[in-house]
């Protein structure tokens, strides 16, 4: 019997060009068009650049590279920013966000079924799970290992 | 950050300018007043003095050594043995209330035992400028050796 949620989760489900991500849309704080990304200097392939958000400075990163693909995903027009809220432990103003492909879609969790293991999990440490939303293969992100490589020291 | 800070010097390099407090900056230098290096993949330019010779490094946009030849200044920052420095195409004095500086933590491992090169940035519309750290830029340069 399928174990039934005390209550409803609404959730993302944010493409990438290698798997979607879900996400609990309570940990995210906007969707965007791809704005300007600055530049970084000597930073790490996995960060796509800056971008200007609420007059901060807000880390944009490739998941596709965070997971170890070698080429930087190509930004076009149907792409979107997910900009997230600062990871735990982290100050008030350090948002970050993640490129996806196309338009996250919202997904409400209402049992655990719904959350079946994917046949074809994906291995990495930043990953928790591979679960399937309807056909489809997602991952939830393990969010303290995301902010480990983001932010090593800290 | 410091809290005191009245006013930045805005270093431009190619098309990419940093933002450096200006309590940071010993002293800015014109080319004229510099010898030429040797080795300019590096070190751009010395300034003699009675004390030794201060390195001046070419950096490229992304802050890595890189020859250069459309440069007018050279800043340097206090350290020891020697004071180090940067050469730049552009230094503008700008005050402090004629910028918006946050506090900026850069993703990534850090590049110098000090620190990150960052500390702050200037978000202008869609533009964002990031705030050199002294110490962790001062250690940057010291680490790329050659002076």
């Amino acid at each position: 019997m399928a174990e039934t949620l005390a209550h409803s989760m609404h959730a993302l489900v944010i493409p990438t060009t290698r798997v979607p991500l879900l996400v609990p849309s309570a940990i995210t704080a906007e969707i965007m068009s791809v704005p300007k990304l600055n530049p970084q200097p000597l930073s790490e392939s996995w960060l796509l650049g800056l971008a200007a958000w609420r007059s901060r400075a807000v880390p944009v990163v490739s998941f596709e590279n965070l997971l170890g693909d070698t080429n930087q995903p190509m930004v076009h027009g149907r792409c979107k920013v997910v900009v997230f809220q600062p990871l735990g432990g982290m100050s008030e103003w350090d948002f970050f966000a993640i490129l996806a492909s196309a338009d996250p879609q919202p997904y409400t969790v209402n049992s655990a079924t719904d959350l079946a293991a994917s046949a074809t999990p994906v291995s990495s440490p930043l990953v928790s799970a591979t679960v399937t939303v309807g056909r489809t293969a997602v991952v939830i992100p393990n969010m303290d290992e995301i902010k480990r490589v983001l932010y090593p020291s800290r | 950050m410091e809290q005191n800070i009245r006013q930045y010097l805005r270093l431009t390099i190619d098309d990419t300018a940093f933002l450096l407090p200006s309590t940071a900056s010993l002293a800015i230098e014109k080319r004229e007043g510099l010898s030429s290096s040797s080795d300019s993949t590096l070190i751009a330019a010395w300034r003699e003095t009675s004390s030794g010779r201060w390195a001046a490094y070419s950096l490229d946009a992304q802050l890595r050594p890189a020859p250069r030849d459309a440069w007018s200044r050279a800043v340097y920052l206090s350290a020891t043995p020697n004071p180090i420095g940067l050469v730049t195409d552009e230094v503008q004095l700008i005050p402090t209330d004629k910028l918006q500086i946050v506090p900026f933590h850069p993703p990534g491992p850090l590049p110098t035992s000090i620190g990150p090169l960052f500390n702050g940035a200037h978000v202008d519309k869609d533009k964002v400028l990031l705030v050199l750290e002294p110490n962790a830029f001062t250690s940057y340069l010291i680490g790329l050796g050659g002076a």
